[in-house]
């Protein structure tokens, strides 16, 4: 090592704090006189690497997937046979941190009085049926998803709580956002403080369903698209003494609407929740 | 809040506690990896990448050392794995004359500054990013670890594995290098002959 090297190497200590009074005085005394040495000492002290601003995606893709893996791992302890639905191509691409909100819709209408989609999707079941009853409530959910890039089996999965607020109100009045997760505190303050629509005037005729419904269960989307809800022991049982008796099938529609950015979307699922003597009850799950 | 104890927070499951940990070091994590890079979309994944993993490895993770020494070796660690999975691809087109040769050079500091500007390196930080860049690996770790990381050479040590007076080492020649090849491209004066240094190569 030259004498050069030996005092820029005094130098690019001394910019680390790592050199003591002696050795400070040492380099002081080099460089009064040194030129080389000089111009090594300005840059090192003039050296101000700062720091970028980490693009505000960053955070929440990093918190989306944090949340889906937490979620993730609470529903695979749940998942047991699956009832399998399906979303049109590019559902699965969501990847967000959304909160949900379910809409029941209620009336007793013999089969009648449903929303036109719903007329549609439920023309088989309905068939064989001979009445069905629509609920109107509201279902608070929150979740968190992410398309599972790494594990193609497990796929995205959204799990979370899903409760009737109340019967009989109008949609957009059903509409009470949500983002806190599934089963948090925040989801039951803010159930506490949904209007009291308990004793509203809609034709529901199913008595179950005019007090709260909590069903908890596993909303799955898998990168083909395709989309599971899985009740959990609980919800199911919950989900069979609303509807009046046995649940044969839940079934789903799931729409996509333009998203308020690329990872983010607003989506309806209707789940259709069948029994086929008597009960439909049809609710609509919007995400957002 | 103290990140070890956000830390410990995290570990435990609380997700609130790991976001703050995400927000207090996100700067950091995204610059010392856009350093390492070069690529703003390679820093953002590598970032990601980065404390999903802290994420991951939470509830083995040991509060016997900083939070964050631990975080920036694990960002070093991805920085590694990205640079070796570049090298590999950059040496398979360079064997198959590929054109790619000129788009993957690391791009130098502008060499139409003037000499005579300020000494003001702030003013300079196009030019130094690209020099940073344009170190060797080896070299970049410690240097972005000690200038954007803040991590004293004890931590560097044990983040790397090496030796305390390897870190001083490496640091020196860094910034020597740094020093000279801005001085080549006109971005900081120079009134003494500089020296060849190879540590820049790649």
């Amino acid at each position: 090592m030259n004498t050069h090297e030996y005092y820029m190497g005094l130098i690019s200590r001394f910019v680390d704090g790592d050199l003591s009074a002696a050795e400070i005085k040492e380099m002081n005394e080099h460089i009064a006189e040194c030129d080389e040495c000089r111009e090594f000492y300005d840059f090192c002290t003039a050296i101000n690497v700062s720091c970028e601003d980490a693009p505000s995606e960053l955070l929440e893709n990093v918190m989306a997937e944090v949340k889906h893996e937490t979620l993730t791992v609470s529903a695979s302890k749940t998942r047991k046979k699956g009832l399998k639905f399906w979303l049109p191509r590019g559902g699965a691409a969501i990847a967000a941190c959304f909160a949900v909100i379910l809409v029941l819709r209620s009336g007793f209408m013999g089969g009648v009085a449903m929303d036109s989609a719903a007329v549609e999707n439920a023309s088989a079941p309905m068939a064989a049926g001979s009445s069905a009853s629509l609920y109107n409530g509201s279902v608070k959910y929150s979740a968190t998803s992410s398309t599972a890039a790494s594990d193609a089996d497990a796929g995205a999965i959204y799990t979370g709580d899903y409760r009737v607020l109340t019967d009989s109100v109008t949609e957009e009045a059903d509409m009470i956002t949500a983002d806190s997760a599934p089963g948090s505190a925040p989801a039951e303050a803010a159930q506490s403080a949904a209007p009291d629509f308990g004793s509203g005037s809609g034709a529901a005729t199913n008595p179950a369903l005019k007090t709260d419904l909590r069903v908890n269960g596993t909303l799955s989307v898998y990168d083909d698209g395709s989309v599971e809800f899985v009740p959990d022991d609980d919800g199911f049982t919950t989900l069979e003494k609303a509807a009046g008796g046995s649940i044969s099938r839940i079934d789903t529609e799931m729409k996509i609407k333009p998203s308020t950015g690329d990872h983010y979307g607003i989506f309806t699922v209707e789940l259709f929740i069948y029994e086929p003597e008597t009960e439909l009850l049809t609710i609509y799950l919007a995400i957002e | 809040m103290d990140a070890n104890l956000l830390a410990k927070r995290a570990a435990d499951g609380d997700t609130a506690a790991f976001e703050e940990l995400v927000r207090m070091h996100q700067n950091q994590v995204y610059t010392m990896a856009l350093r390492f890079t070069g690529s703003k979309e390679d820093a953002l994944d590598i970032s990601q990448e980065a404390f999903l993993r802290v994420w991951r490895a939470l509830p083995n993770y040991k509060a016997d050392s900083k939070f964050s020494t631990w975080l920036y070796r694990i960002v070093s660690n991805i920085c590694t794995d990205h640079h070796r999975k570049n090298s590999r691809i950059q040496s398979i087109s360079l064997t198959q004359g590929d054109e790619a040769d000129d788009e993957t050079q690391t791009e130098l500091p502008d060499e139409t500054q003037s000499p005579e500007r300020s000494f003001e390196l702030s003013e300079l930080s196009d030019a130094l990013k690209g020099a940073i860049e344009s170190l060797k690996p080896e070299l970049r770790e410690v240097f972005v670890m000690r200038e954007i990381g803040d991590m004293s050479y004890s931590e560097i040590s044990e983040a790397l594995s090496l030796e305390e007076g390897t870190v001083k080492s490496r640091l020196f020649r860094a910034r020597k290098y740094l020093q000279e090849i801005l001085q080549k491209s006109g971005n900081i004066p120079s009134v003494s002959p500089s020296k060849s240094m190879k540590d820049g190569d790649k």
